[in-house]
């Protein structure tokens, strides 16, 4: 094949400066790990975002009235939602025919060990059902009637280095609380909350009969919309559907993605141009060179090509050490984001998949061909006796 | 049917007002299998004649035709054709890839004309040369008189009916010289190669078949 005899050319000519290919080399590989890094941290985050928000568990979250966008963020990063409502209406949600099943929720924070405050939540039986997936790493769950026990997150049981039967002190009225189970890791915000059952939690505000949520799952999510309708009937009351919070945070997500797009495009181009200045300098340098090509029987064609080609394998290269050099940071990356970004969801930020990797090679292989344009043009234009004088 | 044909071939370089002649008027004639020597002092147009020849430049005016083809009507694609498979030119300084082994720089032009096929003929040539153990040397590891063996068997990879060669002994001591004079006398020989070469050498001008004298860009 002629195009492996132009590139084993090619790769000659690229030895002979090593520095210099090397260095352009970096460029490109550079700015494709920034490139796939970029748009896997776009797919990653939403994944993660998408599957954390999948977690929660229910189809609905009903809540006293308060602004939307702070009840979402107050639930995926937790905290307090300051308002109530009574009991009364969990009632009146029960009788709804969509309903499949409830779990009424009393959320609030308290201090612990005086070091600051932790998320509570007080829970009841049916809350495990809206959860299959979180489990007991140890433990159990609460005894029947019990007014003294709590079952801690996973992250909140490593941090106090908690075990089954030791004690927990909550809250500033010294009242003592002993462990009864430990969640596995769910990766959600549970794995940082202490649950309490409801009615300890509601005495431990002061707020008998009251709720600060409903999470309520449909028997069917297609009538969601008819549910939230007249949910929305009951005065004072408002309806978190998990549709809402997906698409405002991807709403948010994608502005964010758009700025990610234009900051891989311009890394992009740095590199293009890059390659396309050292390409058109090595030109220069090889007037002479060609010339001869050309004098022992090289066409117009064949130089062009022999440029494209030396830029093709400079950005392919590039683009195959990119691409693995972003799988393999990708953890770093994550870790790196997490650390820069106020609301990062749980799980591998930075996502680079089959596709986007043979994505981010076909990008270098489509900024080879882009930057051997315009050097290949001139070189094909060299006068074949230019050099002679 | 004469190898080349020249009738009032005229190169006139313009820089701005000033006009240059390199050549003006050459009348020559070569038939097939014939060794010529171009001689002439430096500044006669030596040069400026073999590379129109070569079809490396174009006249300003003035007849040329090689192997009965007119070349001031051929144009781009013909004359990379021409270049490619019926003249082969070989430098004063050699003009070896230095990146490529002797041997794919004699396989080169191969490349060019998609005969890659027939590398058979870059062992041949090689061992023509007497330079076979070399094959996998780099230009600058040879001698001035290896290169420019490497530099004819190059020039003589695709089998075109004319050789060129400006100057080539012009940078190799007189040994060397004759060497490579007798390499292309031997080529003449065989192949019934058309050879022109320039040279300052009288006494290497002396081998050839025929001797073109010019001054001032005129046969004389
Ligand atoms: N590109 C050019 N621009 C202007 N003048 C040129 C150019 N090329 C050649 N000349 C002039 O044309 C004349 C013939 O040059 P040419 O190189 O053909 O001579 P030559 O016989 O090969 O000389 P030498 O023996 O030194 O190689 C010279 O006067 C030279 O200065
Ligand atoms: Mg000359």
């Amino acid at each position: 094949m002629v195009i492996f005899q132009f590139i084993s050319v090619v790769l000659k000519e690229l030895r002979r400066h090593r520095t210099r290919s090397a260095l352009t080399i970096s460029g490109v590989a550079l700015s494709v790990c920034v490139l796939v890094s970029l748009l896997g941290l776009g797919t990653g985050y939403r994944t993660s975002l998408i599957h954390s928000i999948d977690r929660l568990g229910y189809h609905v979250l009903v809540t006293s009235k308060g602004c939307p966008y702070e009840a979402a963020t107050l639930l995926m990063q937790g905290g307090v939602i300051p308002m109530y409502m009574d009991e009364a209406i969990h009632r009146e949600i029960l009788r709804d025919a969509d309903v499949a099943t409830t779990t009424r929720l009393f959320l609030g924070s308290l201090p612990v060990h005086r070091e600051g405050f932790s998320l509570i939540t007080g829970i009841e039986d049916s809350f495990l059902e809206m959860k299959p997936w979180l489990t007991f790493q140890r433990g159990e769950w609460f005894g029947e009637g019990a007014t003294d026990e709590v079952i801690l997150g996973y992250s909140v049981a490593a941090y106090y280095r908690k075990n089954i039967g030791d004690d927990f002190p909550l809250g500033g009225m010294g009242q003592t609380f002993r462990v009864r189970g430990i969640f596995d890791r769910s990766g959600t915000q549970d794995d940082g909350t202490i649950f309490v059952p409801l009615g300890v939690a509601q005495r431990l505000f002061d707020k008998k009969e009251k709720l600060t949520g409903i999470g309520v799952k449909l028997k069917n999510l297609s009538r969601i919309d008819g549910f939230s309708e007249r949910v929305f009937e009951i005065p004072s009351v408002q309806v978190i559907t998990m549709a809402q919070v997906q698409r405002t945070l991807l709403d948010l997500l994608g502005t964010a993605r758009f700025f990610i797009g234009t900051v891989a495009i311009v890394a992009v181009a740095i590199a293009v141009l890059g390659v396309m200045n050292t390409m058109l300098i090595a030109v220069f340098e090889r007037t002479r060179e060609i010339g001869v090509m050309r004098a022992i029987g090289a066409s117009r064609g064949d130089v062009f090509a022999l440029i494209c080609a030396e830029t093709l394998t400079i950005c392919t290269i590039g683009g195959i050490a990119g691409g693995g050099i972003a799988v393999l940071g990708s953890r770093m990356a994550s870790e790196a984001v997490r650390a820069i970004l106020p609301f990062a969801p749980p799980g591998v930020l930075v996502q680079i998949d089959g596709i986007l990797l043979i994505g981010g090679i076909a990008m270098a292989v489509g900024m080879g061909i882009l930057a051997g344009i315009i050097p290949g043009w001139r070189a094909s234009r060299l006068h074949p006796i230019a050099w002679m004088r | 049917m004469s190898a080349i044909l020249a009738q009032g071939l005229t190169r006139i370089y313009r820089r701005s007002a000033e006009e240059i002649a390199a050549l003006s008027g050459v009348d020559l004639t070569v038939e097939p299998g014939e060794f010529v020597a171009i001689t002439g002092v430096s500044g006669a147009g030596k040069t400026t004649l073999l590379n129109l020849i070569g079809c490396l430049d174009r006249p300003t005016s003035g007849l040329l035709k090689l192997l009965d083809r007119d070349v001031r009507a051929l144009r781009g694609k013909d004359l990379e054709t021409m270049r490619r498979q019926h003249v082969g030119f070989v430098f004063q300084d050699y003009c070896l890839i230095p990146t490529l082994t002797v041997e794919e720089n004699v396989a080169l032009p191969l490349l060019f004309s998609r005969a890659l096929h027939q590398r058979d003929r870059v062992k041949d040539l090689l061992a023509r040369v007497d330079l076979q153990h070399r094959s996998n040397h780099l230009p600058r590891e040879l001698s001035g008189g290896e290169q420019q063996r490497v530099a004819i068997a190059r020039a003589l990879v695709n089998n075109p009916e004319i050789l060129l060669a400006d100057e080539p002994t012009g940078n190799l001591d007189s040994k060397r010289g004759n060497e490579i004079v007798a390499l292309l006398r031997d080529m003449n020989h065989i192949k019934g190669l058309t050879i022109v070469l320039s040279t300052h050498n009288l006494n290497l001008a002396n081998r050839a078949d025929r001797q073109i004298k010019l001054a001032d860009g005129r046969v004389v």
